[in-house]
């Protein structure tokens, strides 16, 4: 049915746009890309356009399912096309892994349609909403761990993305919110949040990511408070895939450890 | 400083119409069709101004009043005005006993409209 909503645009094919940032190693004073996260946009000129305003709209229609499975196929697309064999790192609501029984089905069949070996792909869990019954949630990520997706956990030190899901969810990620970078230089509370939870996620056995770095300054920051993992406008700005290729962006790709049997 | 309207309507000549009016009276304007975009905007912008319509489809009731609650619980130094062609008393006082700040009944010509847009959010108290 298109009834003209919002919601009816979103879904139509050829309606949402992934964008792809790097996230780049910088141990030993190296930048490698260790990852691609996928960043979706709505149709453009609209005010889903904005991701923001696009993932917002969905929760409050409570139709995180639906475009968490049309952004996957969106970007399960657009990654088949990249050299180098990168992993992308994809978004997806907590919500649907727990209440969306086909999903893991869904995506191991997108991924392998497309030629994408589910080993590359990194889960980044975002959570809104407060559930309690979290097993058909672990159940899907036990799952996908089987398959050899990694697991990142978003918004870290935010929202819903507390200590309950570190401990629930035993992420190998965790992925810093933006909002404690931001003037994080001259900022003694930030830097401890940024510092405390980077040895969180050495003591949980996981990587740290920090995000929103848009400055010099942030970047030396992040690696002397033990974040080796970083995304941001100062290290490359989100782009379309052909643009990404074309600008040479991708460089040198960390290779992807097999699958433990 | 430049003030920042949204307007929630779902009749799309009345967006445009409004859209144009204020942008060229200097105003950032966004438009919305539906009650869960609008506060999806409201949720990543800052606005000055809100002006809904009170009902956004026939037949789904008083979406304004929802977005009227919406801001005010969660943006409450944003202004808001309810626009109705279909007013009863009961609404009104709902309307009012939620803390709108100023009701309007179309039609209305713009000219008027943007007349009380600009008192409201330049006394910060219903014209």
């Amino acid at each position: 049915m298109n009834d003209g909503s919002v919601l009816e645009q979103l879904l139509a094919p050829g309606a949402l746009h992934p964008l792809f940032q790097p996230i780049f190693d910088i141990r030993n004073g190296r930048s490698t890309l260790h990852a691609l996260e996928v960043l979706m946009r709505g149709p453009q000129g609209t005010n889903v356009e904005h991701a923001g305003v696009l993932f917002e709209y969905v929760r409050r229609r409570h139709e995180e399912a639906r475009i968490d499975r049309a952004c996957f196929t969106a970007a399960l697309d657009a990654t088949a096309s990249l050299p180098g064999q990168p992993r992308i790192s994809i978004n997806v609501h907590a919500s649907t892994l727990a209440k969306d029984k086909g999903f893991v089905g869904f995506l191991v069949e997108a991924a392998e349609t497309r030629g994408v070996r589910l080993s590359r792909l990194i889960l980044e869990l975002l959570e809104h909403t407060p559930f309690w019954d979290v097993r058909p949630l672990l159940d899907a990520l036990r799952e996908l761990r089987g398959f050899g997706v990694e697991v990142a956990l978003d918004d870290v030190g935010v929202g819903q993305s507390n200590y309950r899901m570190m401990v629930e969810c035993r992420p190998d990620y965790f992925k810093l919110d933006r909002y404690f970078m931001v003037g994080a230089a001259q900022d003694r509370y930030r830097q401890a949040v940024i510092a405390s939870l980077a040895r969180l996620a050495s003591t949980c056995g996981a990587r740290a990511v920090a995000e929103g770095v848009e400055l010099e300054s942030d970047l030396r920051l992040v690696a002397e408070l033990g974040v080796d993992l970083v995304q941001g406008y100062f290290l490359a700005t989100p782009l379309p895939a052909a643009e990404l290729v074309a600008r040479g962006v991708l460089g040198p790709v960390e290779a992807i450890p097999s699958p433990q049997p | 400083m430049q003030h920042r309207l949204l307007i929630v309507d779902d009749e799309e000549h009345i967006r445009v119409a409004m859209r144009t009016f204020f942008s060229h009276r200097g105003y950032v304007v966004d438009a919305a069709s539906e009650r869960e975009e609008a506060e999806a905007l409201l949720a990543n912008f800052t606005y000055s101004c809100v002006i809904a319509d009170l009902r956004l489809s026939a037949g789904h009731g008083a979406d304004g009043l929802e977005i009227l609650g919406f801001v005010k619980e969660r943006c409450p130094g944003t202004r808001i005005i309810l626009l109705t062609a279909y007013s009863s008393p009961a609404v009104e006082v709902e309307a009012r006993r939620r803390g709108v700040d100023l009701f309007i009944h179309k039609p209305k010509p713009l000219s008027e409209v943007g007349r009380l847009v600009e008192a409201l959010i330049a006394d910060g108290a219903p014209p």
